[in-house]
C-alpha cells in the first residue's frame, strides 16, 4: 500500500492496479471468460481492490485539501472533490465490502454513482473555472464536439429509458455526460502547461471520467445483449483502471505539494553569495 | 579588463544569457559591462540578482589597484564556487518547477524571468502554503 507521506504514491498506486489489472487479463486468458477462481478474483480480490482505491483516493483527497486554506481559488473545489470521494468509498463499501442483497446493493451503486459524480462536477467546475484565470482557457475542435455529441445521445438515451422504465441511471448518464464536456476542456487545458504534476492530477481525472464513462455504456450494451458472453468481463475490468485513475488524481497533486513543501526543507542549504572581504 | 573577469562572466551569462551584458563581454568594455550588470542586477530574478551583485562587488575588488595577484586567485575560487552553486541551486529549482507546473512555466524561469510570475499558478494549483514555502527556498 503506497504510502501517503512519500514521494512516490502515485508510482506505487499504478503499480499495485497494473497487476491487479494484469492478474485479472491473465485469469480472463487462462480460464477463457468465466469459472470459480474467476468469480473469486471479482467478488473478493476486486471488491477488496475497489474499496482499498476509494479509501485511498480519499485519503489523498483530504491531504490536498489541507494543503488550501478557506478562500483559496480551490479551497472549495477541493471540498467538493474529497466529499465526493467520500461518498465513493461509503458507496463501494456498501455494494462490494457487505455483499448485500440488491436493494441495498442498489443504494450503494447509486450513492458511489451520482451522487459522487455530482460532488466531483462541481469541484471540476471550479478547477475550469482557475484554468481560464490563468489563461488556460481553450476552444473545442470539431473531434471534441463529435464526443460531446455522443455523450449527449447517451444522456438523451438514459432520459428516454427513464421514462419507459424508470431507475436512477438516467442520472449517471446526464451527470456524466457533464463531466465529459468537463473532462474534454481539462484535457485540453492541461495540454498547454508541458506536462508536470499538476497537468498529471487533472489528466488522471479525465482519464478516470472516460473509463466510468466506458464501463457505464458496457453495461448499457450487456443490458441490451449486445455484449457476447466471452467478453463480458472487460465490462468488469474496466472499473479497476478507473477507480485507480480516481485515486491517482489527488495522489499526484499530493505529490507536487510533498515535492514543494517537504523536499525544500531537506535539502542542504547552499551558500551561494561570494565573499568580497579578501 | 582582467581575463578572470571576462571568462567567468562569460560563463555566469551564458547560463543566464542577456545579450547586452555579453556583448559588453565581448568588447572587453568595464563601463558598460558595469552598467549592464547593474541595469540586470534591477530587473533580472532573484537569483540572477544576487550573482549580479556579487558580480558588481567582485568587479571592484578586481579592478581595484591594491588588489594583490594572490587575491586574485583566491576571488576567482570564490566566484567560480559561487557559481557553480548558484547554477546547480537553480536548475534544481527549475527541474522542480518543471514537475510541478510542466515546461511552460520552466521555461519562464530558464529564460530569466522573475519567481514571481510563475507564484500565481504555484499558489493556484497548490495553495498559498506550498507556494511560500518553494519560493522561501528560491529567494533564500
Amino acid at each position: 500500500m503506497p504510502s501517503l507521506g512519500s514521494n512516490s504514491g502515485p508510482q506505487k498506486l499504478m503499480l499495485v492496479a497494473g497487476l491487479h489489472l494484469s492478474l485479472g487479463l491473465v485469469l480472463w486468458a487462462y480460464t477463457g471468460g468465466w469459472s470459480e477462481l474467476y468469480g473469486y478474483y471479482f467478488t473478493h480480490v476486486g471488491s477488496a481492490f475497489l474499496i482499498s482505491f476509494a479509501f485511498l483516493e480519499l485519503a489523498f483527497a483530504l491531504r490536498v485539501r489541507k494543503a488550501f486554506q478557506p478562500g483559496e481559488e480551490l479551497y472549495r473545489a477541493w471540498t467538493a472533490i474529497m466529499v465526493g470521494a467520500a461518498l465513493r468509498l461509503v458507496g463501494v463499501f456498501v455494494a462490494h465490502g457487505l455483499q448485500p442483497d440488491a436493494r441495498v446493493r442498489d443504494i450503494g451503486i447509486f450513492v458511489s454513482g451520482p451522487l459522487a459524480l455530482g460532488c466531483l462536477a462541481w469541484g471540476l467546475r471550479g478547477v475550469l473555472r482557475l484554468y481560464r484565470t490563468l489563461g488556460y482557457s481553450v476552444r473545442l475542435q470539431a473531434t471534441d464536439w463529435f464526443l460531446v455529441a455522443g455523450c449527449a445521445a447517451m444522456a438523451v438515451s438514459g432520459v428516454i429509458q427513464n421514462m419507459i422504465s424508470p431507475s436512477s441511471g438516467f442520472i449517471t448518464d446526464v451527470l456524466l455526460c457533464l463531466l465529459l464536456f468537463q473532462a474534454i476542456l481539462l484535457k485540453r487545458s492541461v495540454s498547454q502547461m508541458g506536462g508536470g504534476l499538476v497537468a498529471a492530477c487533472w489528466t488522471a481525472y479525465v482519464v478516470a471520467i472516460f473509463l466510468t464513462a466506458l464501463g457505464d455504456l458496457g453495461i448499457t450494451l450487456v443490458a441490451y445483449g449486445f455484449v457476447p458472453d466471452a467478453l463480458l468481463p472487460a465490462t468488469w475490468l474496466i472499473w479497476y483502471p478507473a477507480a485507480a485513475s480516481f485515486a491517482l488524481g489527488p495522489a499526484f497533486l499530493s505529490q507536487a505539494v510533498y515535492l514543494a513543501t517537504q523536499s525544500a526543507a531537506k535539502r542542504q542549504p547552499v551558500s551561494r553569495r561570494p565573499k568580497v572581504a579578501v | 579588463m582582467p581575463r578572470i573577469v571576462r571568462v567567468l562572466f562569460t560563463t555566469l551569462l551564458r547560463r543566464h544569457p542577456a545579450p547586452d551584458i555579453l556583448q559588453a563581454c565581448a568588447d572587453l568594455q568595464l563601463n558598460d559591462l558595469e552598467n549592464a550588470l547593474t541595469r540586470y542586477h534591477t530587473r533580472g530574478c532573484e537569483t540572477c540578482q544576487n550573482e549580479m551583485r556579487g558580480g558588481l562587488e567582485l568587479l571592484e575588488l578586481v579592478a581595484a589597484p591594491e588588489t594583490q595577484p594572490a587575491e586574485l586567485s583566491f576571488l576567482k575560487q570564490r566566484i567560480l564556487s559561487a557559481i557553480s552553486a548558484s547554477s546547480g541551486e537553480r536548475q534544481i529549482l527549475i527541474a522542480d518547477v518543471r514537475r510541478m507546473l510542466g515546461s511552460r512555466a520552466a521555461e519562464r524561469l530558464t529564460e530569466g524571468a522573475a519567481p514571481k510570475i510563475v507564484r500565481a499558478e504555484l499558489a493556484a494549483f497548490l495553495g498559498n502554503r506550498a507556494a511560500d514555502a518553494f519560493l522561501g527556498r528560491m529567494a533564500s
